[in-house]
């Protein structure tokens, strides 16, 4: 079984947050409510104000709870991003025991 | 005056709402940890401050991947935020009155349920509290001339869940706030053995002054929001640390390293560490320990 030290790895250990520019763009998403509209509308604008790579551009674009996870969005933001994009129970797309307690399930 | 008092409670959002679908039990479970949070009130009230220094973990309102320091400290006038829910819903949970602005209708933050409300989007925001300026300022050179390099801010922004803490602590908004920010998730984290001598030089200050000030310690306990492990408890390591400072041992807490804090869900101890460093080694009350499905909540205060 992983340990809780294993399943935190890219956010506890590694800390991908610190170096990923999706934290930059979630940051403000908080404070621009009309920024996260122009994911859909306008990707340009994303390629062209942050250092951002496709991966991680097409990972907010497709709502992929674990790859931005992975990739380094930072769980606060991941969170309010879910929140933005109308994903409530955010937790079952990451894999997370939610309400049934118990260990991830697919991670 | 020395410290009159020292609380910590929990800032979760799901003790004002539960959500359609959770269980009667669950529901119980909230309002267990709602007494609880109002027989803190009432030492509150019993110390009888003038100030409530807030310390307390920023999510993202006041500081983001521009600059998260490691603690802060707001020394502007008036620190204001947002409801987790609409105010009404507030006022009747927690008694809290809010602030009403010529021409606003919704108070509301987001849908209660999304977890919006840490968004910075509304300039209007109905729980506004005075700040102890004069203290925040005396505070900030006290700590700098004890070698506490402390970064200060005069945007006193609060977040959904430090209004939450204070709706319930301080409803009428007469006892005039201090705001201390922490870093207490975004890895990394500061050490407890530095947050624990953060709070002796903020004792070592407070009791150079005339004023009445209650320290409250926001968040916790165990619990992984945004991560895979949402919905995982680490009960144990939360019984432990409540054991350890009920028998006011609560110097032993700056032996842990961020890794344990951060791999038992406790960043947010980083508040209680520091709170524990300006109160020492005296015994805390417990008063509660509700576990909830993802999220421990302990409540608790120092017998000065």
């Amino acid at each position: 079984m992983q340990s809780t030290a294993d399943i935190l790895k890219p956010f506890a250990g590694e800390m991908r947050h610190l170096t990923s520019a999706l934290n930059m763009i979630a940051s403000d998403m908080i404070r621009d409510r009309k920024l996260a509209e122009k994911l859909d509308s306008d990707p340009d604008y994303f390629r062209k104000n942050y250092p951002v790579t496709e991966e991680e551009l097409q990972a907010m674009r497709d709502r992929n709870m674990i790859r931005l996870y992975q990739l380094g969005l930072h769980p606060f933001l991941l969170v309010r991003f879910a929140g933005m994009m109308g994903i409530l129970e955010y937790w079952q797309a990451l894999g997370a025991p939610g309400r049934g307690g118990g260990w991830p399930r697919n991670m | 005056m020395p410290l009159v008092g020292a609380v910590a409670a929990p800032h979760s959002h799901l003790q004002l709402f539960t959500r359609p679908a959770e269980s009667e039990q669950y529901k119980q479970d909230v309002q267990k940890g709602r007494n609880a949070m109002l027989a803190l009130r009432e030492q509150v009230e019993r110390a009888n401050p003038d100030t409530i220094l807030v310390i307390h973990d920023d999510h993202f309102v006041n500081f983001d991947f521009r600059c998260y320091p490691p603690f802060a400290l707001f020394i502007g006038h008036e620190a204001k935020g947002s409801g987790v829910t609409d105010p009404d819903t507030i006022e009747k949970i927690t008694g809290a009155t809010y602030r009403k602005y010529e021409g606003k209708e919704n108070y509301q933050s987001a849908p209660s349920g999304i977890p919006q409300h840490m968004a910075n989007w509304d300039n209007q925001k109905p729980y506004v509290y005075p700040a102890n300026t004069d203290l925040s300022v005396h505070m900030l050179k006290g700590l700098l001339a004890r070698g506490f390099d402390m970064p200060f801010t005069s945007d006193g922004s609060m977040d959904g869940e430090e209004v939450l803490t204070t709706n319930f602590l301080n409803p009428k908004a007469d006892k005039k706030i201090m705001l201390m920010f922490t870093n207490g998730y975004v890895p990394p984290l500061p050490w407890p053995k530095r947050s624990y001598e953060l709070g002796r030089a903020v004792r070592e200050i407070l009791d150079e002054v005339e004023d009445r000030v209650l320290i409250l310690a926001t968040g916790g306990m165990s619990h992984y929001p945004g991560t895979p492990l949402y919905g995982h408890v680490d009960e144990a390591f939360d019984k432990k640390i409540l054991d350890t400072l009920a028998s006011g041992k609560g110097s032993d807490l700056a032996k842990l390293s961020p890794d344990d804090l951060m791999n038992s869900g406790n960043g947010e101890l980083v508040n209680w560490v520091i709170t524990a460093g300006a109160c020492g080694d005296v015994p805390c009350r417990v008063l509660d320990y509700v576990r909830l499905w993802h999220i421990g909540l302990g409540y608790l205060y120092w017998e000065l």
